[in-house]
């Protein structure tokens, strides 16, 4: 992508295509994960078609069930090495552009399923800077369906962005949905289709409302930041190595560096 | 018949959490049973006003009749370079492994030591710290990216 940084210092976000043979591996292992499970019954659908079975999964698994099921396939992905290679290197060409080649990547992979009319799984406007989350990273978003509309997430423009942080962060007038209601007309939902990537800073405010859509969206997020950058900014968190974050690759300059400061230090 | 494995519990802040020794407890226990499929055996906890880590050291000696010992990272183990030279070549001769969970890192040989001193340099200043404010130079070169902002 020729304006890759451009476009991502102008709006905060890009959505790229991502390697969609590695997606529909991603989408596969998730597949089995849900298959494994002798409560849920895919006969009347057609293995081949995954878009459909997770488009329609409010008409496979209860609503009731969903939670449970989540966390059961979001440890078993995580348990999974080849599965967070695989979303690294969906990702890996953009990264190296936007970030860097040397990186720490996030220790979980995210899940998420939000099914049509739930009203529980929701994530109102926030930005995960305000979660302690360092603005060197950024948050890589995979759709596993096309997501458009309320099946997908809100996100706002940086002049609005920067406005509404102001707001956010010195009222005691509004909670988070007030203030998402209050300025609606400053957010729009992306369109991005199964094997694009949306990838976005910490720092923009975004969420999502209730799927009002008749499909019932699968995403997976995780986060990326250039190793050497700093972890915690502005306040001390956990968001840094080894409670959130681990080394994903470390370049023998970094090693040899280092390990030059431990063995002198204390002398 | 199941391995027993000890818990070590230090109360010291790891990268700017202090875990609880509860909450140490639980997860020691959970690694080593579902992870290890062992027994978890006891948890001391390490003496924090000691120069040296002597509770690390007990579990690591022949007194302590144990397979190995967990804890949630390897920056627990001591600071000082010297002391973990000193700690790893006493595990190697006991015959013991070390498992760090949160690291998902394990010292089982003397190839894996190597592995541990590389991810310890995740736990110097660098890497801790809390930046709060930009150094004079680095101010200086983001004045011409003051357009680069989102807040």
């Amino acid at each position: 992508m020729k304006n890759l940084d451009k476009d991502f210092e102008k709006n905060g976000f890009v959505i790229v295509p991502g390697n969609k043979v590695l997606l529909e591996k991603l989408r596969k292992i998730i597949f089995l994960s849900v298959k494994s499970n002798k409560k849920i019954n895919l006969k009347n659908y057609k293995e081949e078609n995954i878009s459909k079975i997770f488009n329609n999964f409010h008409r496979i698994v209860k609503l009731k069930d969903l939670n449970s099921l989540r966390f059961n396939i979001y440890n078993k992905i995580n348990l999974d090495q080849q599965f967070s290679e695989y979303f690294y290197k969906i990702s890996k060409d953009y990264l190296d552009k936007l970030v860097g080649n040397e990186l720490s990547m996030q220790k979980k992979i995210n899940l998420s399923i939000q099914m049509p009319n739930d009203k529980d799984s929701l994530l109102d406007l926030h930005s995960d800077i305000y979660a302690g989350e360092s603005p060197f990273q950024v948050v890589v978003w995979m759709p596993l369906v096309d997501a458009y509309d309320t099946k997908s997430m809100f996100f706002t423009k940086p002049k609005y962005n920067k406005k509404m942080n102001e707001q956010l962060l010195n009222t005691d007038k509004f909670t988070t949905k007030e203030m998402y209601n209050k300025n609606k007309k400053y957010f729009k939902f992306l369109n991005i289709k199964f094997g694009d990537i949306l990838i976005f800073s910490p720092l923009m405010l975004h969420g999502n409302t209730i799927n009002k859509t008749k499909e019932t969206r699968f995403s997976l997020n995780c986060r990326f930041k250039s190793l050497l950058s700093p972890y915690d900014v502005m306040v001390k968190s956990h968001r840094n190595i080894p409670n959130f974050y681990r080394p994903l690759n470390i370049k023998p300059l970094t090693k040899i560096g280092f390990n030059y400061i431990k063995k002198f230090q204390n002398k | 018949m199941r391995k027993k494995f000890a818990g070590y519990i230090n109360l010291k802040p790891l990268n700017g959490v202090i875990y609880p020794s509860s909450i140490q407890n639980i997860l020691m226990k959970n690694f080593i049973e579902n992870h290890l499929g062992g027994m978890f055996y006891l948890s001391p906890t390490e003496v924090l006003q000691a120069k040296y880590s002597i509770t690390l050291k007990t579990l690591i000696s022949k007194e302590t009749n144990v397979s190995g010992i967990v804890m949630l990272s390897s920056f627990l183990l001591p600071n000082n370079y010297k002391e973990r030279e000193s700690v790893y070549k006493r595990l190697i001769i006991s015959k013991k492994k070390m498992f760090f969970i949160l690291d998902e890192l394990s010292l089982e040989n003397k190839q894996d030591i190597e592995k541990i001193e590389d991810f310890i340099i995740f736990n110097s200043k660098h890497f801790i710290d809390t930046k709060k404010k930009l150094s004079a130079y680095e101010s200086l070169i983001m004045k011409q990216y003051k357009d680069v902002s989102f807040v």
